[in-house]
């Protein structure tokens, strides 16, 4: 799914939104002043809705995750020992491509585990001596987090050279 | 935590609704256009149910913070093939302490000076050397945007230094 796809889907439930806005203010028989409110409150949160998009756009994703991809940054929150702070794997990734000029990187984010934290932190180090590194998602092997999301597993490689046309 | 963004979109799924319920209740339509509409308004709750996720972890081009922790950087070089105008893309979090200390991806437009302060910032990176960086708005107006998507977006400047050295805790902290 692009977010192309996603703001396609909004502006589809905007008019869904204003198609039931107008069948309330024509088919119905509440006093106008309800009618008024009823346009306001829509435009509001149509408004609202729109300026709440770009507020959501940065942050990591759980899901998402490309079968490979190339690896371009790397941050690991450890869990604290309280065990309020469960602990994260952020990943900065982009879609495997060989034309990447219309590639966009993409911050994605893991459940911590010991087995992952060692993965990620050889592919981090081997990133800052500029080695390329490619990821590949693996299937899950654990049962997944509380949410029902199934846990994946990575495996990184070293990019291999550029394959140049036989002769 | 419930953000602003959550917070707005279940607001209108809610104002959904209740303007559905209204038509159910006090309109005279047949039972059966009813019943369409309500198939309809559930078939739009899950396709923005579904659009969110795809919608998160791409970069955003605005709110880049005052002070922030350089964590990656990828540069897109302008293509005159494909008219694409590139873009500065970066990682970082904020250091404000009241913030949300998640990483967040940003994007800037592409241009020669940015390309050469996040370079360095770069370089400074794969030697291990944290790079703090500083935004600050640009008040100056430099015409009309090539690419009409970039219409809005505020000019930062940005500039990097190296992050102090992390000292030895304190003895009130260590505890």
């Amino acid at each position: 799914m692009t977010s192309s796809w996603a703001y396609g889907s909004f502006i589809a439930a905007f008019g869904l939104q204003g198609l039931l806005l107008l069948n309330v203010l024509f088919f119905t028989r509440f006093a106008w002043w309800v009618k008024l409110a009823a346009v306001a409150m829509v435009a509001i949160l149509c408004l609202a809705t729109w300026r709440a998009i770009p507020n959501l756009l940065g942050w990591p994703t759980h899901s998402g995750f490309a079968p490979r991809f190339n690896l371009n940054g790397i941050h690991i929150v450890e869990p604290d020992k309280s065990g309020v702070n469960k602990g994260a794997i952020y990943l900065w990734v982009t879609r495997f491509a060989t034309d990447t000029s219309d590639v966009v990187p993409r911050a994605l984010v893991l459940p911590f585990s010991p087995e992952l934290q060692l993965k990620v932190t050889a592919a981090g180090t081997k990133l800052r001596k500029n080695l390329p590194q490619l990821g590949e998602v693996l299937p899950a092997r654990g049962p997944g987090d509380n949410h029902g999301r199934k846990g994946i597993d990575l495996e990184f490689f070293d990019m291999p050279d550029p394959l140049f046309p036989e002769r | 935590m419930l953000s602003f963004g959550h917070a707005a979109i279940v607001a209108a799924y809610v104002v959904v609704g209740l303007a559905l319920l209204l038509l159910s209740l006090f309109s005279r339509w047949h039972w059966r256009l009813r019943a369409g509409l309500i198939v309809l308004t559930s078939a739009a709750y899950c396709a923005c149910y579904f659009a969110l996720p795809a919608l998160l972890g791409w970069p955003t081009d605005r709110d880049v913070p005052r002070r922030f922790n350089l964590l990656a950087v990828y540069i897109q070089e302008p293509d005159k093939r494909t008219g694409h105008a590139g873009h500065v893309f970066f990682w970082a979090s904020d250091l404000d302490p009241d913030a949300d200390q998640r990483p967040r991806a940003y994007k800037l437009p592409f241009s020669p000076g940015y390309k050469s302060v996040f370079k360095e910032g770069q370089g400074k990176l794969r030697q291990n050397i944290p790079q703090i960086g500083e935004a600050e708005p640009e008040d100056v107006l430099h015409g009309v945007p090539s690419d009409r998507q970039q219409l809005g977006q505020k000019s930062v400047k940005i500039k990097f230094r190296d992050a102090p050295p992390a000292g030895p805790p304190s003895k009130e902290a260590g505890g």
